[in-house]
């Protein structure tokens, strides 16, 4: 985003355009992050909507001590999600929504997009939590290595390093379904 | 696994996130393609998975509810802010008036003739600040800024007088800073017409009183050349003000 700084700056002093603008520019991402930390569309909605009330209420306070505003939004985003998974994990019904499912797509490669989901999604939970989080930041909200190393608080090599072996450990999961295919 | 194989593997990654496909990914790394080729596959796979996008009618929503939840900040803010400003005010006069009756009106008096470093010196400054809140309209505003450039132009003459050049600079900043502000109150753009009499009475002070004072500032100019840039700035924004006003329809008397 151009002059981010400056956007955030504005949206600080209570500039409605600028908070307008911070919101369209990171909705989708941050929705698409949540989608796949919690594995629930629907959950993710309501989540992504709190995020940017939170972020509302916080934006006075933020300030820029090397940390660029996209890591602080989504560790708040981060910090929603872990509360709505441990309320979950709580009331003992942590289970995956299968509305995650692209709706755009080809009805006809539906069942097996489905699938890979539901498998994907059942494999991200053997994952660790540090190689969960890069793998949601890095394929839900796109983020570059740079930006989640900046989000998580490590160095790009570690984040290099839990990517791959997020993969390795997601391979081992859906061989068995890939070698069926 | 070696940082090589990571460092190739994030840029394939990096590449596959924007849109290239896996096939092109593996034609630049024809050694590793073997390595590379399940776990960009998986990648692909994650990618497209994590690819959900919000209904548009709860995004629409959520969309309202952000909107509403701004425009209610913005309302709060306003009114604190608004709040907040006459506490302050109230607050400072209340202070002034404590410190009136506790010290007593003479201290007040005897802090007119304080200059930079004395002791009643923010007394001084304390009570033109609160006559300054007090001022109600931009032509009254105007009048104190005059009156206070005056004193700082008399305290400069003074603490040169005291051998103290070091505190110049800071009187020289406050004083430019009183003319500017007479200019912007009071002066206009060329072709735009301020109220003559607040422009006139403004000008009648700075001419009779300010004037005079303002030679002697010259007189120093030459005493004192170390402090030439200083002064030939005081007189700069003198000039400023008195053309600002003039050039707004100010000069008729």
């Amino acid at each position: 985003m151009q002059d981010e700084k400056g956007l955030v700056e504005r949206a600080k002093s209570g500039d409605t355009q600028a908070l307008a603008r911070l919101y369209e520019e990171y909705f989708d991402r941050i929705y698409r992050y949540i989608a796949v930390r919690v594995g629930s569309r629907a959950d993710a909605e309501d989540i992504a909507g709190q995020v940017f009330l939170k972020m509302l209420e916080s934006i006075s306070s933020f300030k820029w001590r090397g940390v660029p505003f996209s890591a602080w939004l989504f560790r708040i985003a981060h910090n929603l999600a872990v509360d709505h998974l441990r309320q979950k994990a709580k009331k003992g019904h942590l289970v995956l929504d299968e509305s995650m499912a692209i709706s755009e797509i080809d009805p006809a490669v539906l069942a097996e997009v489905r699938l890979n989901i539901e498998q994907l999604n059942t494999a991200l939970e053997q994952l660790t939590k540090n190689q969960k989080e890069v793998m949601a930041l890095r394929f839900g909200a796109g983020l570059s290595t740079a930006e989640t190393a900046r989000v998580v608080g490590k160095s790009e090599g570690a984040v290099k390093a839990l990517q791959h072996s997020a993969l390795v450990a997601l391979r081992k999961r859906l061989s068995s379904w890939r070698n069926d295919e | 696994m070696s940082k090589g194989f990571e460092k190739i593997l994030d840029e394939c990654l990096e590449r596959l996130i924007q849109g290239e496909s896996v096939e092109e990914c593996l034609a630049r790394y024809p050694e590793q393609a073997a390595e590379l080729e399940p776990l960009l596959r998986v990648a692909l796979m994650a990618k497209e998975a994590s690819s959900v996008e919000p209904r548009p009618e709860l995004k629409a929503a959520a969309r309202h509810r952000f909107q509403s939840a701004v425009s209610d900040m913005g309302h709060r803010r306003q009114r604190r802010g608004f709040a907040l400003r006459w506490r302050w005010r109230w607050a400072m006069a209340i202070a002034v008036v404590l410190l009136l009756f506790v010290a007593g009106g003479s201290t007040v008096a005897a802090s007119n003739d304080s200059l930079p470093g004395d002791l009643l010196y923010p007394v001084k400054t304390g009570v033109e600040q609160v006559r300054m809140w007090f001022a109600t309209t931009d032509t009254g505003k105007a009048k104190l800024h005059a009156q206070f450039a005056n004193r700082r132009i008399e305290e400069i003459i003074r603490i040169i007088e005291k051998d103290k050049p070091d505190k110049v600079p800071g009187l020289v900043e406050r004083l430019v800073d009183h003319l500017d502000k007479i200019e912007q109150l009071v002066g206009a753009e060329p072709g735009v017409t301020v109220p003559s009499e607040g422009g006139a009475k403004v000008e009648r002070f700075l001419v009779n009183n300010v004037a005079p004072n303002m030679l002697s500032l010259q007189d120093l100019e030459l005493e004192k050349p170390a402090l030439r840039p200083d002064l030939e700035r005081a007189r700069q924004a003198y000039d400023n003000a008195l053309q600002a006003i003039n050039r707004g329809g100010g000069g008729g008397q």
